[in-house]
């Protein structure tokens, strides 16, 4: 597992993961949260809404568990890369944000959208509610119409 | 006026007797989409080893809505109030007879392949046994990892669970006919029980804990309907008891379902019922290795151009096309058994397109054949000492074998424990180590309520409440940790 989460991080965010950065923890429970929307499982991981958005407390243990272990090469399916490009991406282009707020912003609002299921006309507002630091309202659209397509099906 | 439940005809359940049915089931189970789970068997390819397991998800789905409305009529409050009025009991049930409409043919072995997308797997069995070497070589660790209780499947597209409410919401009868009979029914409550969401609308909690937790209608349907087909006696345990014994109180402002202090040792015994299955039936010789063939031979057909068996994104376009399509309703057990024979048929040579060892295995499951078990290879212990484990098994042939390049030999390794409860203390040392300081008791409110949620709660009469685990009286405040781990060669011919 140690070596799947940190060459999925590498793979996406062309950096080497390190536990003890906080935007490095909040990076990699995104891109996770994204594989899986797209269908492609990482691992037994389910997200609920946390201070930073969607949040996985199994994932946060592993990759701290991981942190001290050495990276071994690992062979994606041609499934993982094709998200892993889609990813990238959207996540290229961050607008007046920084990365990590990037990827919380696209992530809180695929959350709002598809779990929690508010109107998707409601989707932008709710997030400013509540997380009023989120407030590039240019970028909110991009980002809200980015989550609009991670899904398997598009 | 009120919605009153009222039965228009039965089924007859070789498990739990007559099953009632009111006049929205009695329709749901006349469509085809359900009648699909006909075709299902519940335990994939067990029936082979344990004859009398022909059951399938259909008969399970009913009887998994019978016992949620037994919970239901059941559940008391702390000062035996009933909870539930008829309202809330028909969304219940109706919850409970579609939980499992987006199966998958051969059940979890199939759902497994659609999961499993990560990296490219099967290509050898070298690739195979390392994996298996990987899972071993972990045990060596310190287990710092943490559960995320409540799992909430709107996040993964192929599990069974969230492909169930595609199935619904892309269903136009199922819809026509909730609404016809219960207007009042939100089809999204359905979708939120059946994958396990609270985050939704906190307020039906207590019903989705009925469906999804330690001891819920699921699990107490497929633990005594599994033991009554394949014959064994592990689905025994004093339902009654536990039926008595169901009360519901609040934490943190959110239901948590529970029982009194008497339901202890039925739930100890429920929970030991559930191991053993799957020691003895789930993980038998001669099941894992058929299952294990099922499931390579799967993904082999998925990637296989020749085969018609559909991609990821090829099944949901099924699943959102099937008032107009049966591409859905054919995608059962014998659509696997069906593609099987076809590659015999076609101008394909299978071993041009892959490994000699998976063309073993269509060859075998053909004929109703296994990989050869090695006798002298088994090895299986019980224990709560993950490094002790560890040791003993790397002193062990079949661990060194796992480096073989011989690919002439394919190595299972099983684990089942009793319970997936952790102790109120160690769970909290855990979230603390994670946060590097110790969190608030607001905080840890948070997080203590979806374990309360998933876990069996002892609640007082005085209101307190805490889990198995943490409770002197329960078996579980030993066993919590202990974990059985079975290890087995099989010998494969490849010609």
């Amino acid at each position: 597992m140690c070596d799947f989460l940190k060459e999925v991080y590498k793979s996406i965010y062309d950096e080497t993961f390190d536990y003890s950065v906080l935007d490095h923890r909040i990076k990699l429970q995104k891109a996770v949260y994204f594989l899986e929307n797209m269908g492609v499982t990482v691992g037994d991981y389910s997200f609920s809404w946390n201070k930073y958005g969607p949040y996985s407390l199994k994932l946060d243990s592993e990759a701290k568990k991981c942190s001290a272990e050495p990276v071994r090469i690992v062979k994606f399916s041609d499934r993982a890369y094709e998200c892993f490009e889609k990813i990238k991406r959207f996540v290229a282009d961050c607008g007046a944000y920084s990365k990590k707020e990037w990827v919380e912003c696209i992530a809180s609002l695929h959350y709002l959208l598809y779990v929690i299921r508010i109107d998707a006309s409601d989707v932008v507002n709710e997030l400013i509610k509540r997380k009023p630091y989120l407030d590039k309202e240019d970028d909110n659209v991009r980002a809200f119409e980015i989550a609009k397509t991670i899904r398997i099906a598009l | 006026m009120a919605y009153r439940i009222e039965f228009v005809d039965r089924i007859l359940d070789p498990v739990h007797g007559f099953i009632d049915l009111t006049q929205v089931e009695k329709e749901i189970i006349e469509l085809p989409i359900f009648k699909r789970l006909q075709s299902l068997k519940q335990l994939s390819l067990t029936n082979w080893v344990f004859p009398g397991a022909e059951h399938t998800r259909y008969m399970h789905s009913l009887g998994v809505m019978h016992i949620v409305d037994l919970m239901a009529i059941n559940l008391r409050t702390v000062d035996y109030q009933s909870y539930f009025n008829d309202e809330q009991r028909q969304l219940l049930r109706l919850a409970g007879l579609l939980h499992d409409i987006g199966h998958y043919p051969l059940s979890h072995v199939t759902e497994y392949v659609y999961l499993s997308t990560l990296v490219e797997e099967n290509q050898s069995l070298f690739d195979y046994n390392q994996r298996v070497k990987e899972q071993i070589d972990d045990l060596q660790k310190s287990d710092t990892r943490i559960p995320d209780y409540m799992k909430d499947r709107y996040t993964v597209p192929m599990h069974h669970e969230y492909m169930g409410t595609e199935v619904i919401k892309n269903d136009n009868d199922i819809k026509r006919i909730i609404n016809k009979y219960c207007s009042f029914v939100d089809i999204e409550d359905i979708c939120d029980i059946i994958v396990g969401c609270v985050a939704r609308k906190p307020e039906i909690s207590a019903m989705v804990q009925l469906i999804h937790s330690e001891v819920d209608a699921d699990g107490i349907d497929y633990i005594m309907r599994d033991a009554t087909f394949s014959g064994t006696s592990y689905g025994g345990f004093e339902l009654g008891l536990l039926f008595r014994n169901l009360v519901v109180t609040k934490y943190n402002n959110i239901d948590i379902i529970g029982i009194r202090p008497k339901g202890i040792s039925v739930v100890d015994q429920y929970l030991i019922s559930k191991y053993f299955a799957y020691t003895q039936v789930i993980f038998n010789r001669h099941v894992a290795i058929l299952d294990t063939m099922a499931e390579i031979f799967t993904k082999t057909l998925i990637r296989l151009s020749k085969s018609t068996y559909p991609g990821a994104k090829e099944l949901l376009s099924y699943i959102k096309n099937h008032n107009t399509n049966d591409g859905y309703l054919k995608f059962t057990d014998r659509s696997f058994w069906t593609q099987l024979d076809a590659l015999n048929k076609t101008d394909v040579d299978l071993a041009d397109y892959v490994s000699a060892f998976i063309v073993e295995i269509h060859e075998k499951l053909q004929h109703y054949q296994e990989f050869e078990f090695n006798k002298e290879s088994e090895f299986m212990i019980t224990s709560n000492d993950r490094a002790k484990v560890y040791e003993s098994i790397i002193g062990k042939d079949i661990y060194h074998n796992l480096d073989s390049k011989e690919e002439n030999r394919l190595v299972l390794f099983h684990r089942k424990g009793f319970t997936s409860e952790m102790p109120e203390g160690l769970y909290r040392r855990k979230i603390d180590d994670i946060n590097n300081e110790p969190i608030t008791d607001d905080e840890f409110k948070d997080y203590n309520t979806k374990r309360l949620q998933e876990g069996v709660a002892v609640i007082e009469p005085d209101g307190d409440i805490h889990l198995l685990v943490d409770d002197k009286k329960s078996i579980m405040s030993f066993l919590y940790n202990t974990n059985t781990y079975i290890l087995r060669e099989y010998l494969v011919d490849n010609k």
